[in-house]
């Protein structure tokens, strides 16, 4: 007799046990995943951004670091971190291949170390010579919160 | 006999009102943590519905010229900033701070909402504002973005414009 009831209140531990974890494991994961999309969205939305204005604007493609740095400490609110490599490609009509890369160019503010997250955002443009194009470049910038 | 019987009702009663103390207490433990988990979805859906509607809305702003492309407070079927994409014109934001705050509010698809648009520039100074005046605040979320303005004669034309900060706030 006593064996059977020790079964029944094994079969009760067990059956709390299990619904203590799922409401635990529920209400503690809900609502955390969702806040990230928010800040990830922003940040990936202000890292697109930089890129867009330092085209237009004509920072990217002086190709000068210490100017692009210069704009990037205006800019980055104090929570961000960014670096931005520029690869250009110089265009030789006739030559195989026609594009070869001539330049690297990594701008980096502030001097922080990258973590394992990050956004990333990409973005083309030619520059030109005597009205003509001479380069092709690629600029790829990964920003995170520091 | 009689006793016996008793003692055999009593270890039933006893048994039985434990368990029913030990289902009350987590029938109440469940319930108090469900009532937990959906006031607390209650509030993120809020949340993500106003941070939501603040992303949206700040893409709209900064990435579109509204419709028609050169609309006034008259003829506005949507609202646009932009003469392109990160560009933000004197006299789009001008016609826009010029609209009644119910109708930029309708166009915006921000009704139930209090708002916020702000020009910075890089230290800070506000170039432009536009908006309601904060108060019975339960949720609020401010979106930052980086655009060109172009705020004067001067920047019309070739001139790539200003790096501005655009602050858009959104509360309920």
């Amino acid at each position: 007799m006593q064996t059977k009831g020790l079964a029944f209140i094994l079969d009760a531990l067990l059956a709390l046990t299990i619904a203590v974890i799922i409401l635990t494991a529920v209400y503690s994961a809900g609502p955390r995943a969702q806040r990230d999309y928010f800040i990830e969205g922003q940040l990936t939305d202000f890292a697109n951004d930089v890129l867009v204005v330092l085209d237009k604007n004509e920072s990217l493609s002086t190709l000068d670091v210490d100017e692009i740095e210069s704009v990037l400490e205006e800019i980055l609110p104090d929570s961000y971190a960014t670096e931005i490599k520029i690869y250009s490609y110089r265009y030789a009509s006739g030559s195989t291949p026609p594009f070869s890369l001539e330049k690297t160019v990594t701008a980096k503010y502030p001097d922080a170390s990258m973590p394992n997250e990050f956004v990333r955002a990409e973005r083309s443009f030619v520059t030109f010579d005597a009205g003509e194009i001479d380069r092709y470049n690629i600029a790829e910038l990964e920003m995170w919160l520091r | 006999m009689l006793s016996l019987k008793k003692s055999k009702g009593q270890l039933i009663t006893v048994d039985f009102i434990l368990a029913i103390t030990i289902l009350i207490f987590i029938i109440q433990l469940s319930m108090s943590a469900w009532n937990k988990i959906v006031t607390g979805l209650n509030e993120k859906d809020q949340r993500t519905e106003i941070e939501s509607l603040a992303l949206s809305v700040s893409h709209l702003l900064i990435k579109t010229p509204g419709i028609p492309g050169d609309w006034n407070s008259s003829d506005v079927a949507a609202i646009g900033l932009a003469e392109e994409s990160n560009v933000l014109t004197h006299e789009k934001v001008l016609n826009f701070t010029s609209l009644d705050k119910d109708n930029a509010k309708k166009l915006l698809g921000i009704q139930n909402f209090g708002f916020i648009f702000q020009l910075k520039d890089v230290n800070g100074d506000v170039l432009v504002e536009y908006g309601d005046s904060p108060s019975n605040i339960k949720e609020s979320v401010v979106v930052r973005r980086l655009v060109l303005y172009k705020h004067s004669d001067s920047d019309i034309g070739s001139s790539p414009g200003n790096i501005t900060f655009m602050e858009f706030g959104l509360w309920k």
